[in-house]
């Protein structure tokens, strides 16, 4: 059976009109009327023909006659009506509507449910959620930023806060879209990365300062105010990106904008520079450097140095005397145990930094100022001079109290021969051993080691009988016979950074502290910035981004 | 009933002469002139006597010195009898064309271009009062062209002069061929009487005389320069070409309305090669030289049981030379004729016998003009013969095809739409465009006979012989000037269907004119108000067949099948 | 000796990955360069995206000079092409997060995937419709189905008479009526399915053997019309699905251009940089 065959009947006299918008509705049967509908797609069919009054000379009405053409099938059987009209009823269809006609009427209805979807969402209350990219950063929105933005900017609503065109009508966008800058039609929007600071923009003054005038930026020898939205893109999501190395390299590794900001620095005291420090902590500062800190830094790893409380000569200022490498060496024990740095060093309740040494509860266990080792239960209070003097000199009160307790506990009452012997017998001992009254006070305020007064002592017991100067610097005072001076032990080393403890956790502390070759307080047991880079790299172990540690602005101290 | 403002008078020929202005008083005079004073108005047909025949088809015309009558290279379908003066006629190579005053064929401005837009009617066929009127106006008497300082323009051509009671033009009326000369007038004022082919044609009908008498003049006239038309004549001097043109027969096969055979043939779905007449056989004694002068021949060789058509010859081809040449050169290996050629369609031929060849045109020939000799293995055709090149493209377009073209004579088109259906989306792209560039009436049916993928869509293919001239009664359908496009004077049709029945293509449709609020014009009878409509070839839009131009997928063409290289080089592109 | 159209397609394709890389190398050139690459790119898009849609403005101006609309289709698809390269690069690789941004990108991929399927499918249905035969101008084919439908129950209703047995005409009342009286199988048409028709041809074929010569001859053009409204069917399924995947392409390039625009006045309107009043 062959499928090539030419297809079956059509009229070879009829252009077939594809540009037409709508045909005959008899054209599927194969016989559209001749007229065809208009070009509104109303049905056109009229009679067949137009008669004709045929009248004889004296004839009166004449006789209407069929003029259908032969090329229309001729004169029709029946004739024209007696009025003259055709007599072949007009065959009237419903026009259809071609393909192609659909095919338009099929864009315009896309077209106009695009446009109605579009003023729907954009006239409803979804439509920043449908115009939003993305969800804005945690602390811009919910209902106190809303609330804020209202406040402080004037904002009919949260979007407002930064964006102006949401403050009018979907109207004017058009037109504050001519106004914004880069304009639509300006060379401004293909303008090349700017060099080193990106001034700030017009959002940024009118925005995002009016809120966060607290911040100041970074140090006082910024050369200009860089943009917000450089550093911080908005619609990332509810958590902010935090900003690149590369922003920070972008005035940090360019030689002009340090040398500005070096410029800029050197007219500014250098207190202005000094990293605020939490009130009641004891910061450990170091001296500005006179170019100030303007060193080209690319990254963490190339052109950042060491840090400031390394740099040479520097010395930790306290007068305590304190031998790290002794205290965890073989001779201290805690409970029989080595000591270890935990001992001493507690995290703070934050896990960050170290809570500070207490004698009380970091010293006194082994320090705990004893002076008769007959009664060592009896013990020199630390704190002030005169308490130590006042002590030592009430020794017989103290005897009497212990023989007084001693025969309470024993059921007898205590009899004051008894205790008055038993408190000059103890006296005694003591006057005969160390000296009386002044000396012993001398001896307890300024001896250095133990061994000078007791020279059997026991190294272990040695530190329960330290005088003041066994640890502090006591310096002779006419009026109270000693002065012992504070001792100032920083709780802040780098204060350019942030550092965390907790999370070194499992680095130990011997890995970045030094501690065990300590010997002498004057040493700063900081680890270099180049032991940190070991693990602080691109492709390290840790992050190596310059926010892990910096914080680009600084809380005004106002 | 009122006459509606839609209600016409209907057109006939009669009703739009050639001159509409004709006095009586010229036409007693003309109808005194040497040819026409000697005939028998008994041979003519009652309906059509001789005088209405002058009064309705000839009109005189006026020249002065140094303005163009003809130029060569225009389709004109008139023929000129000289009253008074002199006219010169330019013979080949002929004067520039821009010594000849040609002009771009009228192209709309380009805000007309544009305004098509919006500004066309939005129902089918709308005709304005102008296209329904009439006129009788012809695109002829365009602006008159007239030479200065003749004698330099003319320099080195050869010229020949004509006088009172000559004929010229009747070759290019009557075959529907161009213009082969440039004729000027050549005395101070000349007075021609212009014959439109209609009315030679139907004087040459009834008056034998006149025909004897045309001939002659075609042997004295034309002959020699048709001859130098063909590149194997040119080193002839005139004297040996006299001798030729003396010698030369004139052969003319076909019916001149050809397409209703050709009708009927199709209709009975008989393989047209045998039925057509054989101008030379295959295996026969090369008597002589067939130079094709007009219309086609079908070139066939054997195969098998059958007849495979290598290729159709149009005017400027020729048969046979290679034999003869080969004959005369190796007169002991005489060689038959090699092919079989055969007409299709109404063709003119000119003869030149083996003996005048051998004799006059051989000797002096220059080698480059001289077919190589056939070699004894040989059986195709060879490289210096214009016919390789051809029977190669037929090789490549293929043994259907080629049947296919020949069979429904595809070849005649200049301007055939071929479409590739492989690549055709059937998107009617091309037909919105023609619609959009004809007043929003598409002028083509994407339809018509299939052959290897290839179909030959319903649209007029501006033949070479136009078989749809022939019958018109008023000239209305007639060759553009200047571009050689067939078009359709709307303004002249009658609509008496005459071309759309000759047409052997159904390129050509009947529509029924409608006035600008889509009512149908009629007659006093109501009787409908039919126009011939088909493709004009885009000739009065830019950038040329809308069609052609609109077809996204490279699938739609319009092919000179005249040719088979650009055909075949299309084919597999 | 290279056809040229492969040659062109060659051509075409190398040209199209060249400016594709060409494309993505300047991206990545351009992005530490420019402060905002992605308003060239976007600008970039949106003229391509315009060039695009003239083709159809092309199609309405038949009668200017304003090259092929061969040439318009080439470069309508090579551009095409390079336009979503050009997608990719000004969206960064990302799918866009907000509900807005997701329509505009859902949309332009939509647009450009039916472009893609509608070229394929193009290129691929005029082979099949060719080798078929049976060409219909898709404006007739319901009036030939039509003058089918009728010729078959014209010649079903004659061989009762002339054979004085129904079998044929019971036949054609089971079998045929319902096949002739509506297209049928489109989706089996563009899958290249012919089972149906063969179904029916088996079902003629066990037939014709209880049948005695007057009634074979009968069914034997039966069978003859069957095939021919078959192949219209399939004539039709192919032409209107080249047809249809239009009404994808066109109506949603409208929809993208209009949320283009807005898109255009979102990014100024809300960029960082709007004074206020």
């Amino acid at each position: 059976m062959t499928d090539n065959q030419p297809s079956p009947g059509s009229d070879p006299a009829r252009y077939e009109r594809p540009s037409d918008a709508w045909v005959c509705g008899h054209a599927c049967d194969g016989k559209p009327c001749r007229m065809g509908p208009s070009a509104g797609g109303a049905c056109r069919a009229t009679a067949d023909c137009r008669p004709v009054l045929d009248k004889l000379p004296g004839e009166a009405k004449g006789a209407w006659r069929c003029t259908r053409a032969k090329e229309h099938g001729g004169p029709c059987a029946d004739g024209p009506r007696p009025d003259g009209s055709c007599g072949c009823p007009a065959v009237v269809c419903a026009p259809r509507r071609t393909l192609r006609n659909l095919r338009g009427r099929t864009t315009l209805a896309v077209v106009a449910v695009t446009v109605a979807c579009l003023l729907i969402g954009l006239g409803s209350g979804w439509r920043w959620r449908i115009l939003s990219p993305r969800t804005v950063s945690r602390p811009h929105q919910g209902d106190s930023f809303t609330h804020f933005a209202k406040e402080r900017l004037d904002a009919p609503n949260s979007c407002a806060a930064c964006h102006h065109a949401a403050a009018s009508g979907v109207a004017s966008w058009a037109q504050l879209a001519l106004r914004s800058h880069p304009a639509p039609f300006g060379k401004d929007q293909f303008a090349k990365v700017p060099v080193g600071v990106v001034p700030m923009s017009a959002m940024d003054r009118q925005s995002c300062a009016v809120c966060h005038d607290q911040h100041e930026f970074h140090q006082p020898n910024v050369v200009q105010g860089h943009s917000c939205s450089v550093c911080h893109v908005e619609h990332q999501g509810l958590a902010m990106a935090a900003p690149e190395d590369a922003q920070c390299a972008r005035c940090h590794d360019r030689a002009d904008v340090m040398q500005q900001s070096s410029a800029k620095g050197r007219g500014i005291g250098s207190e202005r520079f000094d990293p605020p420090v939490q009130a009641g902590l004891i910061a450990f500062r170091t001296p500005r450097p006179p170019g100030g800190r303007t060193n080209l830094i690319a990254s963490f790893g190339q052109g950042h140095p060491d840090f400031g409380a390394r740099a040479g000569g520097l010395k930790d200022p306290d007068t305590l005397r304190f031998n790290h490498a002794v205290h965890l060496g073989e001779t201290v024990r805690l409970g029989g145990n080595p000591l270890g740095c935990v001992d001493c060093h507690v995290p703070d309740s934050t896990g960050s930094y170290m809570a500070r040494i207490r004698y009380d509860q970091h010293c006194a266990t082994c320090h705990d100022l004893q002076f008769d080792p007959v009664h060592p239960e009896l013990k020199l209070p630390h704190g002030e001079v005169a308490s130590v003097r006042a002590k030592l000199r009430g020794l017989p009160l103290l005897y009497a109290e212990i023989k007084t307790k001693e025969l309470l506990a024993a059921g007898n009452p205590p009899r004051r021969d008894e205790v008055d012997a038993f408190a000059q017998q103890n006296v005694a001992r003591m006057r005969q051993t160390f000296g009386g009254g002044e000396s012993l006070e001398k001896l307890v305020l300024f001896t250095g080691d133990p061994r000078q007064v007791r020279p059997g002592i026991s190294a272990e017991r040695r530190a329960h009988y330290a005088g003041c100067a066994y640890c502090h610097e006591v310096l002779p005072d006419t009026g109270s016979l000693a002065k012992v001076t504070r001792p100032v032990i920083p709780d802040r080393w780098l204060l350019g950074g942030r550092f965390t403890h907790a999370k070194h956790g499992q680095m130990g502390c011997d890995g970045c502290h030094a501690v065990r070759e300590s010997r002498t307080t004057s040493d700063i047991n900081l680890p270099s910035q180049a032991s940190c880079a070991e693990c602080h790299k691109p492709g390290g172990s840790a992050p190596s981004g310059c926010t892990s540690c910096h914080t680009y602005h600084l809380l005004s101290s106002r | 009933m009122d006459t509606p403002l839609n209600q016409i008078e209907r057109l006939g020929r009669q009703d739009n002469p050639f001159d509409p202005e004709f006095p009586d008083a010229d036409l007693d005079r003309v109808a005194a002139l040497a040819p026409f004073k000697d005939m028998d108005p008994e041979s003519f047909p009652k309906k059509q006597p001789l005088r209405t025949i002058l009064r309705c088809d000839t009109r005189l015309r006026r020249f002065q010195r140094g303005e163009i009558i003809v130029r060569a290279g225009d389709y004109g379908s008139s023929a000129f009898m000289i009253v008074s003066g002199d006219v010169r006629v330019v013979l080949p190579p002929g004067l520039p064309d821009r010594v000849l005053g040609r002009r771009e064929p009228a192209k709309r401005s380009v805000f007309r271009a544009v305004a098509q837009l919006w500004a066309n009617h939005r129902n089918p066929e709308v005709r304005t009062p102008e296209e329904l009127g009439g006129g009788g106006a012809d695109a002829e008497i365009g602006s008159r062209v007239f030479l200065q300082d003749v004698p330099r323009l003319i320099g080195n051509n050869k010229t020949v002069t004509l006088g009172a009671g000559e004929f010229f033009g009747e070759i290019a009326a009557l075959s529907r061929m161009p213009r082969t000369a440039t004729i000027l007038c050549d005395s101070d004022e000349a007075e021609l009487l212009e014959i439109r082919w209609q009315g030679l044609r139907d004087i040459l009908k009834s008056d034998p005389a006149l025909r004897a008498h045309i001939d002659a003049l075609y042997r004295k006239n034309t002959l020699s320069n048709a001859l130098r038309s063909f590149p194997i004549f040119q080193h002839l001097d005139e004297e040996q070409l006299a001798q030729v043109a003396a010698q030369t027969q004139f052969g003319t096969y076909g019916e001149y309305d050809w397409s209703g055979d050709y009708k009927k043939l199709a209709k009975a779905g008989t393989n047209s090669v045998d039925k057509e007449t054989v101008i030379a056989q295959e295996g026969d004694y090369p008597d002589g030289v067939i130079f094709i002068r007009s219309g086609f021949g079908r070139l066939s060789k054997r195969f098998g049981s059958g007849q495979r058509t290598l290729n159709y010859l149009g005017a400027g081809r020729w048969f046979g030379l290679r034999e003869i040449a080969h004959n005369w050169r190796e007169p002991g290996a005489a060689v038959p004729f090699q092919f079989s050629l055969r007409v299709i369609g109404y063709t003119h031929t000119l003869f030149v016998p083996t003996r005048v060849m051998e004799q006059i045109v051989l000797p002096g020939a220059p080698n480059a003009l001289l077919p190589r000799p056939l070699t004894p293995d040989e059986l195709d055709i060879d490289d210096d013969d214009p016919l390789k090149e051809q029977g190669g493209f037929a090789q490549r377009i293929g043994p259907e095809l080629m049947e296919f073209l020949t069979g429904r004579r595809i070849f005649n088109g200049t301007a055939t739409m071929v479409i590739d259906l492989a690549r055709c989306t059937r998107c009617d792209d091309c037909v919105r465009a023609c619609a959009a560039t004809h007043d929003n009436n598409p002028r083509f049916l994407r339809q018509g006979p299939v052959s290897s993928g290839i179909q030959v869509a319903q649209s007029c293919m501006h033949c070479v012989d136009p078989v749809c001239m022939i019958g018109c009664p008023t000239g209305a359908i007639h060759r553009d000037a200047s571009a050689g496009d067939v078009v359709i004077n709307q303004a002249t049709c009658i609509g008496c269907t005459s071309c759309a029945n000759n047409c052997p293509y159904d390129a050509i449709r009947m529509v029924e004119a409608r006035d600008p609020g889509g009512d149908f014009v009629t007659d006093k009878e109501s009787r409908p108000i039919l126009k011939a409509t088909k493709c004009d070839h885009c000739i009065d839009q830019y950038g040329g067949p809308a069609c052609e131009r609109a077809c996204p997928h490279d699938a739609l063409k319009r092919m000179d099948m005249t040719r088979l290289d650009t055909f075949a080089t299309w084919l597999h592109r | 000796m290279m056809r040229t159209t492969v040659k062109r397609r060659l051509s075409g394709v190398l040209l199209l990955v060249a400016a594709v890389a060409t494309l993505f190398w300047g991206h990545r050139q351009l992005v530490p360069v420019m402060r905002h690459l992605a308003y060239l790119s976007g600008w970039l898009l949106l003229a391509v995206c315009l060039f695009l849609t003239a083709y159809n403005a092309r199609k309405k101006l038949p009668f200017l000079p304003l090259g092929s609309s061969r040439t318009w289709l080439q470069l309508h698809a090579y551009v095409g092409y390079f336009s979503l390269a050009l997608f990719f690069a000004h969206t960064g690789w990302r799918w866009p997060t907000g509900v807005f941004e997701a329509a505009l990108a859902s949309l332009y991929l939509a647009v450009a995937a039916s472009g893609v399927a509608g070229l394929v499918w193009s290129r691929i249905v005029p082979r099949r419709l060719t080798a078929r035969g049976c060409e219909a101008l898709y404006e007739r084919i319901p009036a030939i189905r039509r003058k089918l439908a009728e010729d078959a129950e014209a010649m079903a209703l004659a061989s009762v008479a002339a054979t004085r047995s129904t079998a044929v005409a019971d036949f054609y009342k089971v079998h045929l009526a319902g096949f002739f009286r509506r297209p049928m199988n489109g989706w089996r048409h563009l899958a290249e399915v012919r089972s149906p028709r063969m179904r029916i041809e088996a079902r003629i074929a066990d037939l014709d053997r209880f049948l005695d010569p007057d009634q074979r001859k009968v069914l034997k053009e039966l069978a003859v019309l069957v095939a021919q409204k078959d192949s219209l069917d399939y004539q039709r399924s192919l032409q209107l699905s080249l047809k249809l995947w239009l009404f994808v392409h066109i109506p949603l390039t409208y929809s993208l251009l209009i949320l283009t625009a807005l898109h255009v006045v979102l990014v100024f309107a809300f960029s960082g940089g709007t004074e206020a009043n």
